[in-house]
């Protein structure tokens, strides 16, 4: 099971409608990755931390769903994965670096996850960053000292 | 004796392994950046350490939360690189210098920091991202990797981190070898990776801490991670690692080089600092 990257790509109005429905779910703002997530998330962060493995990646590639049964991973946290809910698996315990793991697996970057945790189209958080830099640029770079 | 001639802090940043990788020295959105590190590249080749103390922090690469430790030091005569869950990555593996390591954890202990010491540590992007911008590759002189955990709380406390760094500097003083040392600091500066403000990039607050780490960075040292934090987002906090850095330094240092540059996700920072005797 592949994902392609453009996931995030076509479907802006979706992910937007999908982050109204999380706003109202979880509190905006960060995840502070403390006790609770640790308690909470070992399973998913210990599942993720496996995937540095090259056989594991081909293992769950190959059948993702008895890889993450496996490994002990609850069904909401099954679930969160297969929909690449990265803030739904930010709130049920997963650290940011181990869920890249699984992020890199599907073959995914940073930037895919983070423009979903924001509940944006990947292209329109990638075109607003650019549109911030050649600002910057065209003022003669003034972050340079 | 050895001496310590200064130290070095760095972002780290697994796009700049991969702008590396690519090659794209040239390209406009990367050029600032590569040519930014020229000046310290050039004072490592003046000064010609014999071997540089890397603080970093893993990302969940060589420690998992098994057991991960706040601080931990890397003893081996060769660090491996983690495959981060890409691949491994092709570049060469890092020589390390046990005689100096093993005494760095001899004196570090006997100073009352408790820190895990390893005989095979594989390190990750947080070592190996500013590397090839400091350095030939492969690197030419031994590194010895110094851990510290900034990615589950609960976190050594900035204060700690400076302490550790003047407790390094005891253990430099100490080391009977006549060595020429360099301390680098990689992380920060400002970014947050995680939740619905991924992205967030503050770099006044950068300007103002490349400032302060030189000059006071007491100021750092007194801040609270949530603080911390706040201003400069949640993985923003790894800045406590160059305190490592500027408490090995001496109270007065001469600014050799600063660069900022902001790119996507993260605010850029390096700067050069030089003991004054």
């Amino acid at each position: 099971m592949h994902c392609s990257a453009g996931q995030n790509g076509s479907e802006g109005a979706n992910a937007r409608e999908e982050l109204e429905v999380r706003q109202n779910r979880y509190p905006p703002g960060p995840v502070i990755f403390g006790p609770d997530q640790a308690r909470r998330g070992y399973r998913l962060n210990r599942f993720a931390h496996s995937l540095i493995q090259s056989d594991k990646r081909a293992e769950f590639l190959a059948d993702p769903e008895a890889a993450m049964k496996k490994a002990g991973l609850t069904h909401e946290q099954m679930d969160r994965v297969a929909r690449r809910d990265w803030l739904g698996l930010l709130h049920c315990g997963g650290n940011l670096y181990l869920l890249g793991k699984i992020a890199a697996a599907y073959g995914l970057d940073l930037v895919h996850m983070g423009a979903q945790m924001r509940g944006e189209a990947l292209e329109e958080f990638v075109a607003a960053k650019k549109r911030r830099k050649a600002a910057q640029m065209k003022r003669g770079s003034p972050e340079h000292r | 004796m050895a001496t310590l001639l200064g130290g070095i802090g760095s972002s780290h940043a697994r796009s700049i392994e991969v702008a590396t990788d690519k090659r794209l020295f040239e390209d406009p959105v990367w050029k600032p950046l590569f040519d930014g590190y020229r000046p310290a590249k050039e004072w490592l080749k003046r000064v010609r350490p014999d071997v540089v103390i890397a603080v970093y922090n893993d990302h969940g690469n060589h420690f998992f939360f098994d057991n991960y430790p706040t601080f931990a030091l890397g003893v081996g005569e060769i660090h491996g690189l983690a495959d981060e869950g890409r691949g491994r990555r092709p570049f060469p593996d890092i020589k390390g210098d046990p005689d100096l390591a093993w005494f760095l954890a001899e004196r570090l202990i006997a100073d009352e920091f408790d820190l895990s010491v390893c005989q095979e540590l594989k390190v990750d992007h947080g070592i190996l991202a500013p590397l090839p911008l400091l350095f030939d590759i492969p690197c030419p002189i031994p590194l010895i990797p110094l851990e510290v955990n900034v990615i589950r709380q609960p976190l050594p406390t900035a204060q700690r981190c400076y302490k550790l760094g003047q407790a390094i500097r005891r253990a430099i003083e100490a080391y009977p070898e006549d060595l020429r040392v360099v301390i680098l600091s990689t992380g920060g500066l400002s970014h947050e990776l995680q939740g619905t403000r991924f992205g967030r990039v503050e770099p006044e607050w950068d300007l103002d801490f490349l400032e302060r780490i030189e000059t006071e960075p007491e100021s750092i040292a007194r801040q609270a991670h949530a603080e911390l934090m706040a201003a400069a987002g949640t993985e923003g906090v790894e800045v406590i690692l160059w305190l490592v850095m500027r408490g090995a330094l001496h109270e007065k240092v001469r600014c050799i080089h600063r660069n900022y540059y902001e790119a996507m996700l993260i605010g850029l920072g390096l700067l050069v600092l030089e003991n004054i005797d």
